[in-house]
């Protein structure tokens, strides 16, 4: 894989919580797609320059809504998963499936196997 | 209405929502000013006014204009510290050789000078390259590795400073040969050029111009400035040309 396309951990977590929201994704629902899956409560710096980053990378682009009075009457910015995003995303996903593959993680975390 | 959404007024954020944008860019400023204020709706002002400090900080510390003064104070700090403790009081005369020991052409200088020309440059560069584009960048990396390569021909030992000068050549050689390495190179090389052309054009050029004479009326540390200023426009420049992927507008949406 292009170094310079690879994603970082939390760019996978942003790309994934767009993916789920759909239409939706938004600073806003992003943030809270992603304290609600994970428990991490990301600051909304973080998402910014994360989703900059990934703009220049071309992973992503953004659909402007229309502006709203619960944010001082300020435009929605919603967030799009390029084609090249999605590939880098599961370049990126299918690099994590091939090195858990026999591990058995999951089932022991799930199951309270013997290994948990 | 927007009183009973907002714990924040939206008039009292306007000042802040152009702060942003010189940073960001006044669309996305917009966007990340009305995310904070709708979220401050439910976690108060104190938060928002946090998080957009948080927020001006993250963004704001890889732009062109604060990764330029960073650049400045670090070598600031490697010209006055770094090389000085590098140097260890050893012979600093070598450094008044002139270029290739123009003054001195008793001294054997072809290799040396490769490799603290580099060093030189890469003082500014190195930093500026590290905080405006991030280490994951092979621009970043092919830098940091030059400058790692460079910087210890300022011992001013000789096997040290032929061995730097030798790695040097043998790397630019490789990142030549190699395609991936080849846009980054071209990056830094255009980078480092304009700079080292201000710096010779003051300290070769003018003065053999003006017999030799030194030239009063341009300080030297605004020649540093000047050439430094250069490479930070030039850089941002050429990696937008040579290495930054197209506008994402471009890309098919998935």
């Amino acid at each position: 894989m292009n170094p310079e396309r690879s994603l970082g951990e939390f760019e996978q977590i942003v790309l994934l919580a767009v993916l789920r929201l759909g239409d939706e994704a938004y600073g806003v629902t992003i943030l809270a797609e992603i304290t609600a899956k994970t428990g991490r409560n990301p600051s909304p710096g973080a998402l910014y320059t994360t989703l900059h980053r990934m703009e220049d990378k071309g992973l992503v682009t953004f659909r402007d809504g229309s502006p709203t009075p619960e944010r001082g009457g300020r435009a929605k910015r919603f967030v799009i998963v390029t084609r090249e995003g999605r590939n880098a995303l599961a370049s990126a996903q299918s690099a994590y499936q091939s090195l858990l593959q026999g591990l058995d993680l999951l089932d022991a975390q799930l199951f309270g196997g013997a290994n948990a | 209405m927007l009183e009973s959404f907002s714990s924040v007024d939206s008039s009292r954020t306007a000042p802040t929502e152009w702060l942003l944008a010189r940073i960001a860019g006044p669309n996305r400023a917009a966007a990340i000013m009305g995310d904070l204020v709708e979220l401050s709706s439910t976690r108060g002002r104190l938060w928002f006014w946090t998080a957009y400090a948080r927020t001006l900080i993250s963004l704001g510390w890889r732009t062109g204009g604060s990764a330029f003064i960073l650049a400045f104070v670090c070598v600031r700090f490697m010209y006055g510290t770094v090389i000085r403790w590098l140097m260890n009081h050893r012979t600093p005369g070598l450094m008044d050789a002139g270029l290739f020991g123009m003054y001195n052409p008793h001294i054997r200088m072809l290799s040396w000078n490769l490799s603290l020309v580099t060093a030189q440059f890469l003082c500014f560069a190195m930093p500026f390259i590290l905080v405006r584009f991030g280490l994951r960048y092979r621009l970043t990396q092919l830098t940091c590795a030059l400058f790692v390569i460079s910087m210890p021909a300022y011992t001013l030992r000789p096997w040290v400073m032929d061995l730097s000068g030798l790695l040097t050549i043998l790397l630019i050689a490789a990142a030549l040969v190699a395609t991936r390495w080849r846009k980054p190179l071209a990056v830094l090389a255009g980078t480092c050029l304009p700079a080292i052309a201000v710096k010779v054009t003051y300290f070769v050029l003018l003065p053999s111009f003006f017999h030799h004479r030194h030239i009063p009326w341009i300080p030297s540390s605004w020649v540093d400035a000047t050439s430094f200023a250069v490479a930070a426009i030039v850089c941002v420049y050429l990696y937008r040309r040579l290495l930054q992927r197209p506008s994402a507008t471009d890309h098919t949406i998935a």
